[in-house]
């Protein structure tokens, strides 16, 4: 058995002992929490826990997701676009054939 | 003990009052359709990212303010409640303690019935009384025979 083996399962081991004597202690020691909250400011209080977590995902949506796929969105049309070559005026690369054919037998002409 | 009941019975009557007229339900319901109306906007294929992104912005920063406000109003309808029984050590009357009491707990009960009966039944026969058929008008035709 490798040594990084003992070690985690002796860690482990050491875990496993700290939480049930943390568990042991809390039980031994409980007093009344008071703390009982009823139906319905429960079901309020979750509520606006989750309006705010809401809130929140949607202000991480709208200030870093959206911002991101637009910078991500412009650098592939950067990378996706030819040279642009000064002597030419037209996009040569971005025409098909045919339409380049009839332009070219112009300027022949 | 009855002091303590007295104060807590008024202490849930309060929350109660302030439940139904501080308009929290509809605070609430706000909140849920903005929500709603967010997850539609974000779910939708038609519209733009420039534009899901704008509606995106308006509808984070309105969501805080409801789910904030919400949660204000709920503190504040909850408040009675709250003071009678942290005010428990200082005014010396064991709210607490008649929080978990039985006999406390179901005098408040008896009395809360009362209250919705009273209020519900009694108070609006007594404002609106029913006429009886001894104090009704005649009909038109007796009345004209009278005459």
């Amino acid at each position: 058995m490798p040594m990084t083996a003992h070690l985690t399962k002796f860690a482990l081991s050491r875990m496993a002992g700290a939480t049930a004597f943390g568990l042991t202690v809390f039980t031994v020691s409980t007093v009344p929490a008071q703390a009982y909250v009823g139906p319905g400011l429960g079901l309020g209080a979750v509520s606006t826990a989750l309006g705010v977590v809401g809130a929140i995902v949607l202000g991480i949506i709208a200030f870093i997701w959206y911002p991101i796929k637009r910078l991500i969105r412009r650098i592939r049309a950067r990378f996706a676009a030819p040279p642009a070559t000064p002597s030419a005026s037209l996009p040569v690369s971005r025409l098909r054939t045919d339409q380049v054919a009839p332009i070219a037998d112009e300027i022949a002409s | 003990m009855i002091p303590a009941t007295v104060l807590l019975g008024c202490a849930l009557l309060a929350v109660a009052m302030l439940a139904q007229h501080s308009g929290i339900m509809q605070r609430f319901a706000v909140l849920a359709a903005t929500g709603r109306r967010s997850a539609k906007i974000m779910r939708s294929h038609g519209a733009s990212d420039f534009s899901k992104e704008r509606a995106a912005r308006i509808l984070a920063r309105r969501m805080l303010a409801h789910a904030l406000a919400a949660g204000a109003l709920l503190v504040v309808v909850a408040l009675p409640l709250i003071a009678a029984i942290a005010l428990d050590p200082w005014t010396g009357v064991p709210t607490r303690a008649a929080l978990t009491n039985p006999a406390a707990r179901l005098t408040i009960l008896a009395i809360g019935i009362c209250l919705v009966v009273t209020r519900s039944v009694i108070i609006p026969r007594v404002r609106s009384p029913r006429p009886s058929p001894r104090h009704s008008p005649p009909p038109l035709r007796r009345r004209l025979q009278w005459h």
